[in-house]
């Protein structure tokens, strides 16, 4: 029996391997149920590399990541894993920071040479956040080591003065699903920076809210993972339609092929994330971020293949 | 009279060579092309397709067979180096009039080592080389021709531009015309839309003889359902494309959850 394992992308307009789709879309669905990101920062350049147009490769990904955040919120949230009340107000912020973020990147086209402090800003943040969670998560580890060696009583430590400013701030109240106690200004604050380097360096976000509600907000890493995923589902319906609508980018059978195999991973990738201890979670998401900076990097560094690239992806 | 007589029939002998010596003869040497399929169908399971172009050219003929989509206007940015280390893209030029596809195929080599020589040939004009003298860009750029060839290059990478010598068999050689075929391989890339087949018989470099038939790449099925959705009911499109994509998550968390409870 002939078995028809190409596909034709009618807004691609290019045919595409089933099976190398599917196992795309598995691949980034199981990091993105890990780690809480949405995985553009991968689907998108994997997908120009088996020749889909940007434009198209990004649009249509922003559909999949509908379905695979989705997915991996209902997985999280059957967890116990997502709080919505920080969720909602994070999200409040993103979009006014989005919003924001658009009008900055605007103005840095006009002056030119925007292109170049976007790349540095994004090798510059990766490379930050990447050091910063790996070298804190391995500190951590030892330090819970030798705690378990010495079993000596805690010893109360000194309350930094970040802590005593996010204290004094008003409006303040709980934060159940985290166990934190906060000034709703504090997400709707790191929000709106979020959503600005997000429409900056034209990444979904995931990649630096997953840090700040780690380190900023103090939340336990599994119930990061599960609220950065319901944030996520509400960015990528917004992007979605805004661009089927202004644009036409949004090809449905790709991102229904993505969709298949990345929420199938989504599902594992929230088991795997489970049994895996926050500390470790944070390494491998590090790792992860600084491979992608790597990569990034080489890509400034070493002589292009071809001197011309088409306008509008990053 | 015996002189009008002698003029009628001189005249009649060479109305005769005008009208049959030379129409046989131009019967003869004339081009036929045929092209199978007639028209490319991009269905679902579409994934490039193999175009067979064959027919007649005039006897001792090269011949070229060229596949070529609509002229675009593209815009690129140069890359270039910033700060003397880091590789970034640069100036966005606008390149007009370049053939979303162009495939060649010729029966010999089009273009040899000297290219000097070649400049004015119709060979050469029929290459790939010759686009430089089709395409213009905005702004003027001073390394125009590094800028052509690096488009090619691009393109060619893409599988969009294709030049193959040697990929036009000349299968038979008839009283006063030969026979020839050969074998296009559209790219699975391909957009709907008008492309050209072009069949050009060359002597001494210089076209003799040339057919160019339109060729219809339409959508189909599934695929022209969805394009004209997108298109003309986008807002339709995006949400139905954003509901299927929650309802195909819920549906994977229904699945993957049935049997747990919820914390």
């Amino acid at each position: 029996m002939h078995v028809p394992w190409y596909l034709y992308l009618p807004i691609a307009g290019s045919s595409v391997n089933i099976l190398l789709v599917l196992s795309l879309g598995l691949l980034v669905g199981l990091l993105s149920g890990i780690f809480g990101v949405g995985g553009g920062f991968l689907m998108t350049p994997l997908l120009i590399m088996i020749g889909i147009p940007p434009t198209v490769a990004a649009a249509s990904d922003s559909n999949q990541i509908v379905g695979a955040s989705t997915s991996g919120t209902i997985a999280h949230f059957r967890l116990g894993n997502v709080d919505f009340k920080m969720g909602i107000l994070l999200l409040i912020g993103g979009v006014t920071g989005g919003t924001v973020g658009v009008q900055i990147i605007k103005i840095l086209r006009q002056l030119g040479n925007a292109d170049f402090l976007i790349k540095i800003t994004y090798v510059l943040m990766l490379g930050f956040i990447g050091s910063y969670m790996l070298l804190e998560s391995l500190q951590s580890i030892k330090k819970s080591k030798k705690e378990v060696e010495v079993s000596e009583a805690p010893v109360p430590t000194k309350e930094s003065k970040y802590a005593q400013l996010v204290k004094k701030l008003p409006f303040q109240t709980d934060f159940t699903r985290s166990g934190v106690r906060l000034s709703i200004l504090m997400p709707l604050i790191l929000g709106v920076f979020v959503g600005i380097l997000a429409a900056i360096m034209g990444v979904g976000g995931g990649f630096i809210m997953v840090p700040v509600m780690v380190y900023l907000l103090r939340m336990p890493m599994h119930v990061v993972v599960g609220t950065s995923l319901f944030q996520i589902l509400f960015t990528c319906i917004d992007v979605t339609i805004m661009q089927a609508y202004t644009n036409h980018t949004v090809d449905f059978v790709l991102a229904l092929l993505l969709l298949l195999g990345s929420t199938v991973g989504a599902q594992f990738g929230a088991r795997i994330s489970k049994r895996l201890k926050g500390e470790q979670i944070k390494i491998f998401l590090a790792i992860l971020v600084l491979l992608v900076m790597v990569k990034m990097l080489l890509g400034l560094l070493l002589p292009p293949k071809v001197f011309l690239a088409y306008t509008g992806g990053h | 009279m015996k002189r009008k007589n002698v003029n009628i029939g001189i005249s009649i002998v060479i109305i005769y060579f005008l009208c049959f010596a030379g129409g046989l003869g131009k019967c003869a040497n004339a081009m036929e092309v045929k092209i199978e399929p007639s028209t490319l169908l991009l269905g679902t399971f579409y994934r490039g397709a193999d175009i067979k172009i064959s027919g007649t050219v005039p006897i001792g003929s090269d011949v070229v067979v060229r596949f070529i989509g609509n002229k675009k206007d593209l815009h690129l940015k140069k890359k270039g180096k910033v700060l003397g280390l880091l590789w970034m893209n640069l100036d966005t030029f606008t390149f007009k009039g370049v053939p979303n596809v162009c495939l060649i195929y010729s029966s010999k080599k089009l273009v040899s080592d000297d290219k000097q020589c070649n400049v004015e040939s119709d060979a050469w004009k029929l290459s790939l080389l010759a686009l430089e003298s089709h395409i213009s860009i905005e702004p003027e750029p001073e390394d125009r021709t590094f800028l052509v060839e690096e488009l090619v290059k691009m393109k060619k990478l893409e599988g969009l531009y294709v030049e193959q010598e040697h990929a036009v068999g000349i299968t038979e050689r008839g009283e006063g015309a030969e026979k020839f075929e050969a074998h296009v391989k559209v790219p699975s890339s391909l957009t709907p839309g008008k492309y050209m087949v072009e069949v050009y018989a060359l002597q001494d470099g210089k076209i003799i003889d040339s057919k160019i038939t339109p060729i219809n790449a339409k959508l189909v099925g599934l695929p022209a359902f969805l394009y004209n959705l997108a298109f003309q009911h986008a807002l339709l499109y995006g949400l139905l494309a954003t509901i299927v994509a929650i309802l195909g998550g819920l549906l994977m968390g229904v699945i993957f959850g049935a049997g747990k409870g919820a914390h």
